[in-house]
């Protein structure tokens, strides 16, 4: 009943009324984004990182061994001994071990060289094992497997062939067009960066910088590596490699890894907790996500804010309107009850439009974070969290509100039936 | 029985120390038909405003339809004024943003009492009231108020203050603003559809030649008491 009367108020002054509603849209639509973009970003990042216990990497910062090696963004720098990769396996605790080459791209995605025990052991989205859409692990060393989004993105299939270029950003400033490899597996989508990866052989990997580095600066280090490759069977260590994912079949077995690594002294060495080291990034990142997450907020109390201005201008103006509404019989109650709607009105149309700009931004940018950063957007309509946010910000118009209908209530007390202005 | 009873009612309004109203004696029987007159200032519309409940009145000194309504507290005065009364101002009766049917249904959303009391669709009565009331109700009707001319207006508000057939209809100067002619029309249309509906009214007016239109005028006054 009240409700009817307030929707004919409200078109009544539909230009300002409207105007409202588009600023709580964007308010709502902007801090749900913000919460959304830093969960998905949270996830997935968690995802990517779930399945591996320890980094072995040459000693540097955690977060960049953590970035470098699980995400492909940047690199671990120096590379490590292989012997390192072999010492690792026979350590107690240790179930499995898998040896990283990088610092090549394709077209932008990250290139690793690996072994097949990458595919064996590598978890993901807690627990969950890589599998093949298409074709199989690598069956010779020229052989490649692409990740989910690198084939949809570029168009790959099976037996495609690609060319790689030297560096890990998206400018090749060397292309190894000598050494093609060709696409012999494709991986399942995980919604983590494996997606946006390449992975060839360790003896592919090695053979192409060994060509390509035919004539270095170092003979004996190209010697050496050539030597390596001639004799290279598949599941030998290279010589040199950036990093090694170790899985553990003990928990507890993380320390004494740890601590053997730490005193390892042929050279320098960091063993990394991709949790921990996951930590350090949020406690890096989230103090620039607090500053965004304040600005959405302080947007929305601006919205409202736009809002409580909206009704209490309008107070003056609707004096008449309540007084006449109170020789009908209406009670001061009422009509802060007409103002408290009219303002729960506005909010929740706010709220609604604000949701499908939200969504349609979504559906726009989840494309492009999920190429450009790898970062899969959560594709549900609306978390809980968001939903008890969306919640908040209705109270918080209800309480907004208030303000005018108190003065309201005031008014309607003093002005009685009086409609002489 | 007396339809409105006014006895030993002395007022003064919060903000001032003058009393406006002492020791004011009146009543209205049921369908009676008073016009009160008195001069700018005398007290004729605090007087409206005690008995629609709007003011706080002592217990014991204003009854409308034997309630006495000093004795209810302020929230139950709204819904009983809903329930029991028809008010007609001045000028700017009726809400702008709505249209005259629903300007004229107002009191049926805060009264039950009054929409019980309507046989068939609250529509069909609205315009029922419209067109005895001399305006057509299908052009009028969807339009809105602020579109109306004030005479206009001021039928539509008589149409509101009818509906649901309150006991009591309370008209503080609704002719004021119109002119001789309309004036003379609408009072015929009021009265006669007041008398129709069985309802008490009292009217405050400062035109002359609206006697006939009554069954009683009374001047503020005769309402002391106590001399004055
Ligand atoms: N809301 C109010 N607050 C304070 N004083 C008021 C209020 N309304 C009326 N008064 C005072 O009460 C006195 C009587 O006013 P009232 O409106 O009842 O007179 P009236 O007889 O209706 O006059 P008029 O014929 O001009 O309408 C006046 O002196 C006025 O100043
Ligand atoms: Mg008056």
């Amino acid at each position: 009943m009240t409700v009817t009367l307030v929707v004919q108020s409200l078109l009544n002054r539909r230009f300002v009324a409207s105007l409202t509603v588009l600023a709580i849209a964007l308010s709502v639509a902007l801090i749900l984004s913000v919460e959304r973009l830093r969960d998905s970003a949270r996830t997935s990042f968690a995802n990517s990182a779930s399945g591996v216990d320890l980094i072995i990497a040459p000693r540097g910062n955690d977060v960049q061994i953590l970035l470098a090696t699980l995400f492909g963004v940047g690199s671990t720098g120096t590379g490590m001994s292989g012997d390192v990769v072999d010492l690792l396996k026979d350590m107690p605790g240790v179930a499995w071990t898998v040896p990283l080459m990088q610092g090549d791209n394709h077209k932008g995605f990250p290139v690793i060289g690996t072994s097949e025990a990458y595919f064996e052991h590598f978890k993901h989205s807690r627990g969950e094992a890589l599998t093949f859409a298409q074709g199989t692990p690598f069956a010779d060393p020229q052989s490649a497997v692409i990740g989910a989004e690198v084939a949809q993105r570029l168009g790959y299939g099976l037996g495609t062939e690609i060319v790689n270029a030297h560096g890990a950003g998206s400018v090749a400033l060397e292309v190894h067009d000598e050494a093609p490899f060709e696409v012999t597996g494709i991986l399942a989508r995980t919604n983590t960066a494996v997606d946006r990866m390449v992975f060839v052989s360790l003896q592919g990997f090695e053979k192409l910088h060994a060509e390509a580095e035919a004539h270095p600066a170092d003979p004996l280090a190209a010697h050496t590596k050539e030597d390596h490759v001639e004799n290279g069977v598949a599941g030998v260590v290279p010589a040199q490699v950036n990093a090694a994912y170790v899985g553990l079949s003990n928990r507890t077995a993380v320390l004494g890894v740890q601590r053997a690594i730490a005193t390892y002294t042929k050279e320098p060495l960091s063993a990394v907790m991709p949790n921990v080291a996951l930590l350090q990034l949020w406690s890096i990142t989230g103090t620039a996500e607090n500053a965004l997450r304040l600005m959405s907020m302080a947007v929305v109390v601006a919205s409202m804010i736009g809002m409580v201005v909206m009704l209490s201008a309008a107070l003056e103006a609707r004096r008449r309107e309540f007084a006449i509404l109170r020789s009908v019989g209406a009670s001061p109650r009422d009509v802060v009850l007409m103002i408290v709607t009219e303002a729960l009105l506005v909010t929740a149309s706010g709220i609604v439009l604000g949701l499908l700009i939200f969504w349609g931004a979504i559906l726009l940018a989840a494309p492009l974070l999920s190429t450009q950063f790898g970062v899969t957007l959560g594709n549900q309509m609306l978390g809980t969290s968001e939903a008890a946010l969306l919640l908040t910000i209705l109270c918080f118009g209800g309480l907004a509100s208030l303000l005018p209908a108190w003065r309201v209530y005031r008014m309607t007390l003093a002005d009685g039936l009086t409609t002489k202005l | 029985m007396s339809q409105i009873s006014v006895s030993d009612f002395s007022f003064v309004w919060p903000s001032s120390t003058v009393a406006v109203l002492q020791n004011a004696c009146f009543t209205v029987d049921a369908d009676e038909r008073v016009l009160l007159r008195g001069p700018s200032g005398s007290g004729k519309s605090t007087l409206m405003a005690a008995i629609s409940g709007v003011i706080d009145v002592p217990i014991g000194t204003v009854s409308v339809s034997g309630q006495d309504i000093g004795a209810l507290p302020a929230s139950k005065r709204d819904r009983f004024r809903a329930d029991h009364m028809g008010l007609i101002f001045q000028v700017f009766n009726l809400v702008p943003w709505l249209s005259a049917v629903d300007n004229i249904l107002l009191p049926c959303r805060y009264s039950k009492r009054r929409r019980a009391r309507i046989a068939g669709p609250l529509d069909k009565e609205a315009h029922r009231l419209m067109a005895a009331l001399g305006l057509d109700p299908d052009t009028l009707g969807p339009s809105h108020a602020s579109a109306l001319s004030v005479g206009q207006q001021q039928r539509v508000a008589a149409a509101r203050a009818l509906i649901g057939a309150p006991d009591v209809i309370l008209a503080d100067e609704p002719t004021s603003a119109l002119d001789p002619e309309t004036k003379a029309s609408f009072m015929q249309l009021l009265s006669q559809q007041v008398q129709d509906s069985g309802a008490a009214l009292l009217m405050v007016s400062h035109d002359e030649g609206l006697d006939r239109h009554f069954d009683r005028v009374v001047e503020m006054s005769e309402l002391s008491g106590v001399g004055a």
